[in-house]
C-alpha cells in the first residue's frame, strides 16, 4: 500500500495544474422513461425531458444533437419541430418529406441553464393538408431517436467559499456531480471507526446523490509513508514535509477534481491537518475545507482540493460525526466546520419516510402539490407510497382512496381519467359532463393486495380530448380543456401485519429489506474476507440507503467471519475464500468445488425467472446438482438463503467474484440503475452493468415476522400450510362430534326408557 | 388464512358432510355419528361465513350503500340463526312406537270429550266431522262429543243486521237438529269472546272429560285415533298433549297450481308434521296445533284452559305448559284429515295468521328469556318462531340484487375469490343439510317458492305486530270454496311489479356487465342471483293461476278390493283406484260387461270392522277397460256412516299417500324441474291478461 501510495505520489507531481472544468456527453434516453424512442403523434404532441444540473456547476457551452425521423407524409413549412429549452424555443427543425430522416444540432444557450432540473421540451405541429387535418390521421407523427441523440455540455465548477452548505453541490443527479468518492481512514484508526462510522459516511454522501449511485472507493493511510524523490536536487524540510502530508498527495490523479473525506480520531488525523483544523475538533466534528497545495520549486505539484473532515476526540464522537453528517440539511450549515455538542435523538430508525399502516395520508402529506392537467392530449401523474418491505395484510383488507378533483366545462368525446395502482388498472371515469365537474371524496376501495411490501405507485392517467363541432374543418382547440387532482385528496391503508417470505432479492431491490426494517433495531453486519473489499462494502451501504431512502444506522462493517453472524448479515467474499459451512446444505455453492442445482444449469435461457410461475418446465426439468471445480471468471454472483450462522431467523446474502478487485467492479456494476433493477429471485449473477447472466428461486422461502405476534405468525403459517387447518379443524369437529353422539344417545335413552 | 386456501379446506368439508351425508342415509349403526358430523361441518362453513361477512366485508363507500351492505347482512345473520337452530332441533328426529289401548280395561280408560268447534262452516262439513268423531274407537261411556258453535251465540242471534241475524238463528236450529240426530251435545255461549280459544274455554266449564280432543270443524279423525294417542297419556301422567299431523286431504294451492303437484310432492305441511315435530318431541318441545290434538284437562285448568293473549292459541297454550314442566308427545301417523285452503288468498289468510301468532309469542312471552324451558326447548319454541320472519329477510333478497344493479350501491365488498371461498361452500353446505335433515320431506327451491308467495303479505301483518303485539284479531280460515273456473289470482299484481323490478335489474345489469369490466366479477355474481330470483318469480306466477276445481272432494289413491252388487244378486270383483267422501274410480276384473245404473259397493271396512254395503250409482263405465266411476248415494244415516267409516275412517289409506309422496330427489332434478316449468305460465298470464282486457273492452264498447 505504501510504494503505490509513494507511486502515486510521483506521477501526481509531475501532472499538470488540476482544471476545474468539465465536459460531460450523454444521450437522451438516460432523461426519459420510455425507452429510446419518443413518438411524436398527432396534430400537435409535446415531451418533455428533465435534464438535470449539480448546483456547484455553472454551463460555458452546451448544445443537443437530434436524430429525427418524421412521416413521409407531413406538409412541408407547417410541419415543424420546436426545441424548447425551460420553456424558451432555442430551435426549430422544418420536417422535410423528401428527407425524413435528419440529424440536427441545436445549441443550448448557456444561461437558459439553471442548477436542479432543466426541462427540454419537444413540440411538434404535423400536417398532411394546409386544411382540414384530421388530428387522429395515423400518418401525422415523427421520432426523436434518444438512444442516437446526444446532449453536450461543458460545464465548470462556481468558485464559491467552501462550507458544509456547499457539499450537497458535489453530490446529486445532476450534470458535473461526483459519481464517485473516496472514504480515507488512518492505519491507527479504531475499529469501530471503520466498522461504524465508515458505513454511516457512505450513507450520507449516497444519500446527498438520490438516486444516482455512487461509488465508494476506501484508502488507509499509514504512518510510515515514504517522500517521494523531489526534482532539481531540492530537499525536504519540516516545513516541506508537514506541508506535503497536509495535501492531498493520497488521491489519485484522476480523482483530483473530487471532493475526498478523511475520517477517523482527532489525534489519528492530527499530521494530515494543519493546526488550526485541528485546534477545533473537541467534540463531534465536521468540517469542509481545500487541502493544502503542495508547492515545490516554483510550482505546484499538488493542488488544493475539497476534503471533508469527519472526526472526534474518541470513536464514538466519530460516529456521532457521521451520524449528523447523515441526518443534516446542509442548506442550515453556512459554516465550514461544526462541533456537535448534544445530540438527544433516540435509537433511529427508518421510518421516516415509509408510510404506517392502519394510516390516512392525503396527497399533500405525501409531498405531491395539487396536480392540473390543461389542454388536450393525455396526461399521467405518478403518486409513490413507500410502504414497509413486510407490509402483510390479509386477502380482504382494502385501501381506500378518496380524490378531490375536477375537471372544467366543455370537455370533448373520449375524455378519460383512469386510475391504476402498481400499473394495474383499478378505475376508470369518463370525463363526459359538457358542464365539467367537481367531486369531493370521490371514493375507491381497492383490495390491498394491490399494494407489496416497498414501493407503490398510484398512477393518474388523463386524457383530455377537444369537443366536436359535427363541422367539417371546424375544429375546436382543446386549450380551455383542464383538470385537477387536490392535493387533498387521500389514501387511507388499512391495519397491516409485519410479516414476509424471504430470501427475496426482489423485495431487496426495492426496500433494501432485510437491512432496512421499520419495526426492528436489529444490526446487521456487511462482512468481508479482505479489507480490499471494504470499498465495495460502503458502496452496497450506501446503495442500501438509498433504495431504502433513509439512514440505515445498525449496519457495521466487520473482517471477522470466524463467529457467529448477525440475523441478516451480508457477506463479501471470493470462492476460495468462503467457509466451507456457508456452503454445505445450500443448493448453490460458491465455494472452491461450485455446486450447482440442475434446475439452474438447465434455465438458462430464463434470465429473469418468475418462481411462482413454475408453468410447464418442471416436466422436462431433472433435479439433482452438479458439482465442478472451476472460477467464477468475470462472473459475480449474488445468493441468499436463511442464515445458518445465526440465532436469529434472518438471511445471509453472499457476494462472491474471483478477485477482492473483480468484486469491487461487479459491485460497481450492481449499483448501477440497470442492473440494480433487475435484482430477482435469491441467486443472482451478472459480469457487467446492462443485464444479469441469470436470475432465479433456488432455495425455499421462509416466513420473516413480528416476532411477538404469535397470531400473525399462525395466520401466515396456516396461510402457508392449509392442510395443517383442515387437520387440525378435523380434528375438533371429530372431538365435537363424538361429545355431541354420546349426549344425544343419552338424552335417546332418557327419553326411551319407559317405551 | 387466505382466501384460496380457505378454498381448499372448505372444498375439503364439503366433499366429507357429502361423503357423511350418503354413510348417514346407507349405514344404521353409525346413522347418528354420520349425521352430527355432517351438521357440524355445515354448521362450521356457515359460522365461518358469517364471520368474514361481519368482520371483513361490511365497508360501503356512502351511506346509502352502507345501509344496504347492512340490511343484507342482517337478513343473511337471520337466516344463518334459523339454519344453525333448525339443525339442532333436527338433528335427532324421534320416532315412537305404536301404542294401543288393547292392553287396558275399558274401565281403567279416562274420559274422553271431543270438542269440535265451529264458526261459519257448512254443515256438511260438520256432518262428517261428527260421525267420524263418533266412529272412534273408544268405549262409549267414557266419550262425548261437543260441538262448540260460535257461529249461532247469543250475540249473532241478536245482531242488528237482519239478515246475518236471521241466518245465525237458522244456522243454530240446523246444528242442534243435526246434533240431537247424532247424539252430540250442542254448546254455544253469548258473547263471541277470545275466539277459538274462548268458545273452547267457555265448553270446558261445561264439560267434565279427563281428557280433551281438539277437532277443527273440517278435521276428520280415523277410527283409530284414541287408540293410538291415549295410551301415552295413561303411561306419563305428566304428558299434557299428544300431537298428530294434520293430513290435508286436498291439495293447498301451491301443490294444486303448480303442476298439480298433490301427489307427488311433499308439502309444506309434510316437512313440519313429518320431520319437524319430530325433531322437537325428541327435546320434549312438540306443541299444540289447534286440531288432531289430545290434552289432559287437569293440566290445562292449571293455565286456565287454552292462552288467549296470541292469535295462536295452541302454541302459546303449549309454551305455558312446557314451562311449567309438562311434556309433550307427538304420534306420528295421519289420523285426522282436514282440508288445506283452497284459493291462495284463503292460503294467504291463514299464513298471515300463523306468522302474526308466532310473532306475538315472540314479542310477549320472549321464548328466549324462557323461565321454566330447557335450553333446548327455546331452541325450539325460537326455530318454529323465528321461521315467520322469513318475509323480511325473503324481500331484502329479492330486492338488494336490484340496489346494486339499478341503483349502484355497493352491498357485498368482497372479490370473486373470496365468494367463491366463502359464499358459495356456506350456500352449498346449506342446501347439504337442508337435504340431510329434510330431503324426504322438502324438494329444492320449493320452500323458497313458499317463502316468496306470502312474504309481500306476510310482512304488512308482523310490521302490524311489531306496531302493537296485541292487535291482531283471529281470522278464520275460509275452507270449502269452491273453484268452477281458472282465474289469475287477484294477488298477483304485485308479482307483476316484482318482475319488471327484476328485469329490469337485469338488463341493466348485462348493460353494466358489458360497460364497466372494472366490477365485472361482482356484476356477474349479482346477476346471477338476480336471475335465480326472476325464475322463482316466474314460478310463483305459475301458482298465481287458480286451477279449476272439478270435485267438490279431491279423490286420493286407494287399492281396496272391492266388489259391486246389482239388486239381483250379480256381482263384479274389482279393485278401487281413488276414493273421496263424494265417490270414486274402480276397475273391475271383468270385461265387456253392462252394469246397471245403481248398484251397492261391498268392501271392507277396517274402522267398522265388517264389510260396508254402500249404494252408488254409475257415471261411467269403460266396458274395454273396466274402469268404473260412481258416486256415493247417501240414502240413509247408515250409508252416510259407512260412507265416512269407509272413506275417512282409516288411518292406513293417509300413512300410504303420506309415504307416497316423501321421498328425496336429487338438488339439480329439483332445480331442472323449477326451471321447466317457469316460462309456461308467463306466457299464460299473457294471454290470460290480454283475453280479460278484451273482454272488458268488449263490454264497454255494447255498453
Amino acid at each position: 500500500m505504501l510504494n503505490r501510495v509513494g507511486v502515486f505520489c510521483l506521477a501526481m507531481m509531475l501532472c499538470a495544474q488540476v482544471h476545474s472544468a468539465s465536459i460531460s456527453q450523454t444521450t437522451l434516453n438516460q432523461y426519459a422513461e420510455s425507452g429510446d424512442i419518443l413518438r411524436l403523434e398527432g396534430k400537435r404532441d409535446e415531451a418533455t425531458l428533465s435534464i438535470p444540473l449539480a448546483a456547484g456547476q455553472q454551463v460555458k457551452k452546451a448544445s443537443v444533437e437530434l436524430a429525427v425521423v418524421s412521416s413521409a407524409a407531413l406538409v412541408k413549412r407547417r410541419s415543424i419541430l420546436n426545441v424548447r429549452f425551460n420553456n424558451a424555443t432555442i430551435g426549430q427543425i422544418l420536417f422535410d418529406p423528401e428527407r425524413p430522416q435528419l440529424t440536427s444540432t441545436v445549441d443550448i444557450p448557456a444561461q437558459l441553464w439553471r442548477h436542479g432540473f432543466n426541462s427540454l421540451t419537444f413540440a411538434v405541429s404535423q400536417h398532411y393538408a394546409n386544411q382540414c387535418v384530421d388530428g387522429g390521421a395515423p400518418e401525422l407523427w415523427s421520432e426523436i431517436n434518444l438512444g442516437r441523440s446526444n446532449l453536450k455540455v461543458h460545464s465548470e465548477s462556481v468558485d464559491t467559499p467552501l462550507t458544509l452548505q456547499s457539499l450537497s453541490h458535489f453530490f446529486g443527479p445532476g450534470i458535473g456531480a461526483q459519481s464517485q468518492v473516496t472514504l480515507i481512514n488512518t492505519k491507527e484508526a479504531a475499529k469501530e471507526v471503520v466498522a461504524n462510522a465508515l458505513p454511516l459516511v457512505a450513507q450520507a454522501l449516497a444519500l446527498r446523490s438520490q438516486y444516482v449511485p455512487l461509488q465508494i472507493r476506501h484508502l488507509t493511510l499509514s504512518p510510515q509513508t515514504t517522500l517521494p524523490v523531489l526534482s532539481n536536487s531540492q530537499q525536504w524540510s519540516p516545513a516541506l514535509t508537514e506541508q506535503y502530508y497536509q495535501s492531498s498527495w493520497y488521491i489519485p490523479a484522476s480523482d483530483k477534481r473530487q471532493l475526498h473525506v478523511l475520517v477517523g480520531q482527532k489525534q489519528t488525523l492530527a499530521k494530515y491537518l494543519g493546526k488550526e483544523m485541528q485546534q477545533k475538533i473537541n467534540g463531534p466534528f465536521l468540517g469542509i475545507e481545500n487541502t493544502r497545495a503542495f508547492a515545490a520549486a516554483q510550482s505546484t505539484r499538488i493542488p488544493a482540493i475539497p476534503r471533508l473532515i469527519v472526526s472526534g476526540t474518541t470513536p464514538e464522537e466519530v460516529r456521532k460525526a457521521a451520524k449528523t453528517l447523515a441526518l443534516m440539511d446542509d442548506a442550515l450549515n453556512p459554516d465550514n466546520t461544526i462541533t456537535v455538542t448534544q445530540d438527544t435523538s433516540g435509537p433511529a430508525t427508518t421510518t421516516a419516510n415509509i408510510l404506517k399502516p392502519d394510516n390516512t395520508y392525503t396527497f399533500g402529506q405525501l409531498g405531491q402539490n395539487d396536480i392540473t392537467f390543461t389542454g388536450e392530449g393525455q396526461f399521467e401523474k405518478t403518486i409513490s407510497l413507500r410502504l414497509p418491505a413486510d407490509f402483510y395484510v390479509p386477502e380482504s383488507a382494502s385501501v381506500k382512496l378518496a380524490l378531490d378533483f375536477a375537471y372544467g366545462a366543455a370537455v370533448g368525446p373520449g375524455s378519460m381519467m383512469n386510475v391504476m395502482v402498481n400499473d394495474e388498472l383499478v378505475h376508470g371515469r369518463p370525463l363526459d359532463n359538457i358542464n365539467g365537474q367537481a367531486y369531493r371524496g370521490y371514493q375507491l376501495s381497492l383490495p390491498a393486495r394491490y399494494l407489496r411490501g416497498g414501493l407503490n405507485t398510484i398512477n393518474l392517467a388523463v386524457t383530455m380530448r377537444a369537443p366536436l363541432t359535427g363541422q367539417p374543418c371546424d375544429d375546436v382547440g382543446g386549450s380551455h380543456m383542464l383538470f385537477q387532482l387536490q392535493n387533498s385528496s387521500s389514501v387511507s391503508l388499512p391495519e397491516a401485519g409485519s410479516v414476509v417470505s424471504q430470501p427475496n432479492l426482489g423485495l431487496f431491490k426495492e426496500t433494501a429489506f432485510p437491512f432496512a426494517r421499520s419495526n426492528e433495531m436489529h444490526s446487521s453486519g456487511i462482512y468481508m474476507t479482505s479489507d480490499v473489499m471494504t470499498g465495495a462494502a460502503l458502496t452496497l451501504v450506501g446503495k442500501l440507503a438509498q433504495t431504502a431512502g433513509a439512514m440505515l444506522p445498525n449496519l457495521y462493517l466487520s473482517y471477522d467471519i470466524a463467529q457467529t453472524l448477525s440475523g441478516n448479515a451480508f457477506l463479501l467474499s471470493t470462492p476460495d475464500q468462503l467457509p466451507q459451512d456457508l456452503a454445505q446444505g445450500y443448493k448453490a455453492s460458491l465455494s472452491a468445488t461450485k455446486q450447482w442445482p440442475y434446475r439452474m444449469q438447465n434455465a438458462l435461457h430464463n434470465r429473469i425467472y418468475n418462481f411462482t410461475d413454475t408453468g410447464s418446465e418442471d416436466i422436462f426439468q431433472l433435479s439433482g446438482i452438479t458439482k465442478q471445480k472451476s472460477t467464477l471468471g468475470e462472473m459475480a454472483v449474488i445468493s441468499a438463503r436463511k442464515n445458518p450462522r445465526s440465532e436469529e431467523t434472518g438471511s445471509l446474502y453472499i457476494l462472491a467474484a474471483q478477485t477482492p478487485e473483480l468484486l469491487n467492479q461487479r459491485v460497481d456494476d450492481l449499483i448501477s440503475l440497470s442492473l440494480w433493477g433487475q435484482l430477482e429471485g435469491d441467486f443472482f449473477s451478472w459480469q457487467n452493468a446492462s443485464q444479469p447472466l441469470l436470475a432465479m428461486q433456488v432455495e425455499q422461502q421462509f416466513q420473516l415476522g413480528e416476532e411477538d405476534n404469535r397470531l400473525l405468525e399462525l395466520r401466515m403459517w396456516l396461510s402457508n400450510n392449509p392442510w395443517y387447518w383442515l387437520l387440525a379443524l378435523a380434528v375438533l369437529i371429530l372431538l365435537c362430534t363424538t361429545i355431541a353422539v354420546v349426549l344425544l344417545r343419552r338424552r335417546n335413552q332418557a327419553v326411551t326408557e319407559d317405551w | 388464512m387466505d382466501a384460496l386456501a380457505q378454498l381448499v379446506v372448505a372444498g375439503c368439508m364439503l366433499v366429507v358432510i357429502y361423503l357423511a351425508a350418503h354413510e348417514a342415509a346407507t349405514i344404521k349403526r353409525y346413522r347418528v355419528f354420520f349425521r352430527v358430523l355432517a351438521v357440524l361441518l355445515g354448521l362450521a362453513l356457515t359460522v365461518r361465513y358469517i364471520l368474514w361477512r361481519g368482520i371483513y366485508t361490511l365497508e360501503a363507500a356512502d351511506w346509502l350503500s352502507l345501509s344496504a351492505a347492512w340490511l343484507l347482512f342482517l337478513a343473511e345473520l337471520y337466516a344463518a340463526l334459523t339454519h344453525i337452530i333448525s339443525c339442532v332441533v333436527n338433528i335427532f328426529p324421534l320416532s315412537r312406537p305404536e301404542r294401543s289401548l288393547q292392553k287396558y280395561a275399558a274401565d281403567t280408560l279416562p274420559t274422553v270429550d271431543v270438542l269440535i268447534p265451529t264458526y261459519n262452516e257448512d254443515p256438511d262439513i260438520l256432518q262428517v266431522t261428527l260421525r267420524a268423531a263418533l266412529q272412534m274407537h273408544y268405549p262409549a261411556n267414557k266419550l262425548q262429543v261437543h260441538l262448540l258453535d260460535d257461529g249461532g251465540t247469543l250475540q249473532k242471534r241478536q245482531q242488528k243486521n237482519t239478515f246475518a241475524r236471521h241466518q245465525a238463528q237458522h244456522r243454530c236450529q240446523q246444528l242442534q237438529a243435526l246434533c240431537g240426530s247424532l247424539n252430540v251435545r250442542y254448546h254455544t255461549r253469548e258473547q263471541n269472546l277470545f275466539a277459538k280459544a274462548g268458545n273452547i274455554n267457555s265448553a270446558l266449564a261445561n264439560t267434565t272429560g279427563e281428557l280433551v280432543v281438539i277437532l277443527d270443524a273440517d278435521h276428520v279423525p280415523t277410527s283409530d285415533f284414541l287408540d293410538k294417542t291415549v295410551p301415552w297419556l295413561i303411561e306419563r301422567k305428566k304428558v299434557f298433549l299428544v300431537q298428530t299431523p294434520h293430513f290435508m286431504a286436498n291439495p293447498d294451492p301451491v301443490e294444486r297450481n303448480y303442476f298439480s303437484a298433490f301427489t307427488r310432492m311433499p308439502s309444506e305441511n309434510d316437512m313440519f308434521y313429518g320431520t319437524i315435530q319430530k325433531g322437537l318431541d325428541f327435546w320434549n318441545a312438540s306443541f299444540f296445533c289447534g286440531s288432531a290434538a289430545v290434552l289432559r284437562r287437569a293440566h290445562l285448568d292449571k293455565v286456565n284452559g287454552l292462552s288467549g293473549q296470541s292469535v295462536t292459541e295452541d302454541a302459546e297454550t303449549a309454551y305455558d305448559l312446557h314451562a311449567m314442566g309438562y311434556e309433550s308427545v307427538y304420534v306420528n301417523r295421519p289420523m285426522v284429515s282436514g282440508l288445506a285452503p283452497e284459493t291462495l288468498q284463503a292460503f294467504v289468510t291463514q299464513r298471515m295468521r300463523w306468522a302474526q301468532g308466532m310473532t306475538q309469542i315472540l314479542l310477549l312471552k320472549k321464548p328466549y328469556r324462557g323461565a321454566g324451558l330447557s335450553w333446548t326447548q327455546r331452541f325450539g319454541y325460537l326455530s318454529s318462531i323465528l321461521f315467520w320472519l322469513f318475509p323480511f329477510a325473503r324481500i331484502i333478497f329479492l330486492l338488494m340484487p336490484l340496489t346494486y344493479l339499478i341503483f349502484g350501491l355497493q352491498i357485498y365488498h368482497a372479490s370473486l375469490l373470496e365468494i367463491v371461498a366463502y359464499t358459495i361452500p356456506h350456500v352449498i353446505a346449506t342446501y347439504q343439510l337442508s337435504t340431510l335433515l329434510f330431503g324426504r320431506t322438502r324438494w329444492p327451491l320449493v320452500s323458497e317458492l313458499y317463502e316468496i308467495l306470502q312474504c309481500t303479505f306476510t310482512l304488512k301483518a308482523l310490521v302490524r305486530v311489531f306496531r302493537n303485539p296485541n292487535a291482531p284479531s283471529f281470522v278464520v280460515t275460509p275452507k270449502g270454496e269452491n273453484l268452477v273456473q281458472q282465474y289469475i289470482s287477484p294477488l298477483a299484481n304485485i308479482f307483476y311489479g316484482l318482475i319488471v323490478l327484476v328485469v329490469t335489474g337485469i338488463i341493466l345489469g348485462l348493460h353494466k356487465l358489458t360497460t364497466e369490466p372494472l366490477t365485472q366479477d361482482l356484476t356477474l355474481v349479482v346477476l346471477l342471483w338476480n336471475t335465480f330470483n326472476l325464475l322463482l318469480l316466474f314460478s310463483v306466477l305459475s301458482v298465481l293461476i287458480e286451477q279449476r276445481q272439478m270435485r267438490e272432494q279431491s279423490r286420493l289413491p286407494a287399492n281396496d278390493d272391492v266388489t259391486f252388487q246389482d239388486d239381483e244378486g250379480r256381482a263384479w270383483v274389482g279393485n278401487m283406484r281413488d276414493l273421496s267422501l263424494g265417490g270414486g274410480k274402480a276397475q273391475i276384473h271383468a270385461r265387456h260387461q253392462s252394469l246397471p245404473e245403481q248398484l251397492h259397493l261391498v268392501s271392507w271396512s277396517r274402522s267398522l270392522g265388517r264389510n260396508i254395503n254402500i249404494p252408488c250409482q254409475i257415471l261411467f263405465h269403460d266396458a274395454q277397460s273396466g274402469v268404473v266411476r260412481f258416486c256415493f248415494l247417501r240414502t240413509s244415516d247408515a250409508a252416510r256412516n259407512e260412507i265416512v267409516a269407509y272413506t275417512m275412517g282409516d288411518s292406513r289409506r293417509w300413512k300410504s299417500f303420506q309415504r307416497r309422496r316423501t321421498r328425496p330427489i336429487p338438488y339439480l332434478y329439483g332445480v331442472r324441474h323449477v326451471l321447466r316449468v317457469s316460462l309456461r305460465p308467463v306466457f299464460q298470464h299473457f294471454t290470460m291478461q290480454l283475453k280479460a282486457l278484451w273482454q272488458q273492452w268488449n263490454i264497454t264498447k255494447g255498453k
